[in-house]
């Protein structure tokens, strides 16, 4: 059987239609899985769930020092302990493990403000762009038409620290060299 | 043909596991010796609660008064009425009420398993094995009292193990 969580509707309706057929959780004759899910539940089933309830009214009619003597491993201390210190184990070895960063590679067209600016001297100004997490890369001139060319520079920002619209923004900024900055092209990497 | 006759007596005595088979010569009790003439046997029912007493298992007749008047209801519903559970008319009406009984209960006196399962399921070997699987899921509570029972190899003795499947699509 599944385990559930016994403490919602659905996994009470779950243990009666399991229990419909069935005396006990397991086996033929109680044992401490059945004392284990009677207390995982957190109230007695409604009669609703008439098979849940039979059950519950037979698992209860054994007393305290009963239950403990019930057949079935009862889960020790020591065991338990272990399994803590696992778990503790894990958890550091998850915490350890570095976080993903994550990047965007993107390819910016620079429009020049005319056709008499100096394409080499607009790139030098873009590139004196600085931020934390902002890296360019390569860059070419692609001819738009009448001898105008547009400057296209690729640049991998992280997405955290990067704002793309604050980029864009500096760019423009070099209004006597910049007409428009558009973005090419956005992959996440 | 009844029920409580010397044969289901005999598996009866089994299940209760007797010690001593020597000390109680089950052949010798007075009273199946005196079998009328349909077989049944007369005082079934106290040579069982007997038999009980003097092997010391009277947890088998329940602890608590309640349990105590519900496993002599059910000893008494036996011989009287499950006795006759082999005519096809009976034995739906039996099944019918035994099944409405367990819908609350995990045994017939409650939550302890006493004589009156072990005398029941005896008696209703028969009837129990003669039904089919579709018939099985209708009296479900039955069904599910019965596969219980049955898993104990004192309490089934040399009867078969019936199957039980419960599947959602018929």
């Amino acid at each position: 059987m599944a385990v559930g969580d016994f403490k919602s509707e659905k996994g009470v309706k779950d243990l009666d239609a399991f229990l419909a057929e069935r005396s006990y959780v397991d086996g033929f004759v109680p044992s401490q899985a059945d004392v284990f899910v009677f207390e995982a539940l957190a109230k007695a089933p409604s009669s609703a769930t008439p098979h849940a309830l039979r059950w519950y009214n037979h698992i209860k009619s054994y007393q305290g020092a009963e239950k403990q003597k019930l057949p079935g491993k009862k889960e020790d201390a020591e065991a338990a302990k272990i399994r803590e210190e696992r778990l503790a184990a894990y958890a550091a070895k998850k915490s350890n493990k570095p976080a993903l960063i994550a990047k965007s590679s993107i390819v910016l067209d620079v429009k020049p403000w005319d056709d008499e600016t100096d394409m080499k001297e607009m790139e030098a100004k873009v590139r004196t762009i600085a931020m934390e997490g902002l890296v360019w890369g390569a860059s070419k001139l692609v001819p738009v038409g009448y001898g105008i060319m547009k400057l296209q520079i690729m640049c991998v920002v992280e997405d955290d620290k990067v704002s793309v619209d604050q980029l864009t923004e500096e760019i423009q900024n070099f209004e006597d060299f910049v007409q428009s900055v558009d973005i090419a092209a956005f992959n996440k990497i | 043909m009844v029920l409580c006759n010397a044969e289901n007596f005999n598996k009866i005595c089994q299940s209760i596991q007797i010690k001593d088979p020597k000390k109680i010569d089950i052949k010798k009790i007075p009273v199946l010796l005196n079998q009328t003439h349909d077989g049944s046997v007369p005082g079934f029912y106290s040579s069982l609660v007997g038999i009980v007493t003097k092997e010391n298992k009277q947890h088998l007749l329940g602890s608590s008064p309640e349990e105590k008047a519900f496993v002599r209801q059910w000893l008494d519903y036996a011989v009287t009425t499950v006795n006759y559970v082999d005519l096809p008319n009976v034995s739906r009406q039996v099944l019918k009420d035994i099944n409405v009984t367990l819908g609350d209960r995990t045994f017939l006196a409650g939550n302890v398993q006493s004589l009156a399962d072990i005398v029941l399921y005896h008696l209703l070997f028969k009837a129990v094995s003669n039904l089919t699987l579709q018939e099985k899921e209708q009296f479900l509570h039955l069904s599910r009292w019965y596969n219980n029972l049955q898993q104990d190899s004192n309490i089934r003795g040399s009867n078969s193990t019936l199957t039980f499947s419960r599947t959602l699509l018929f």
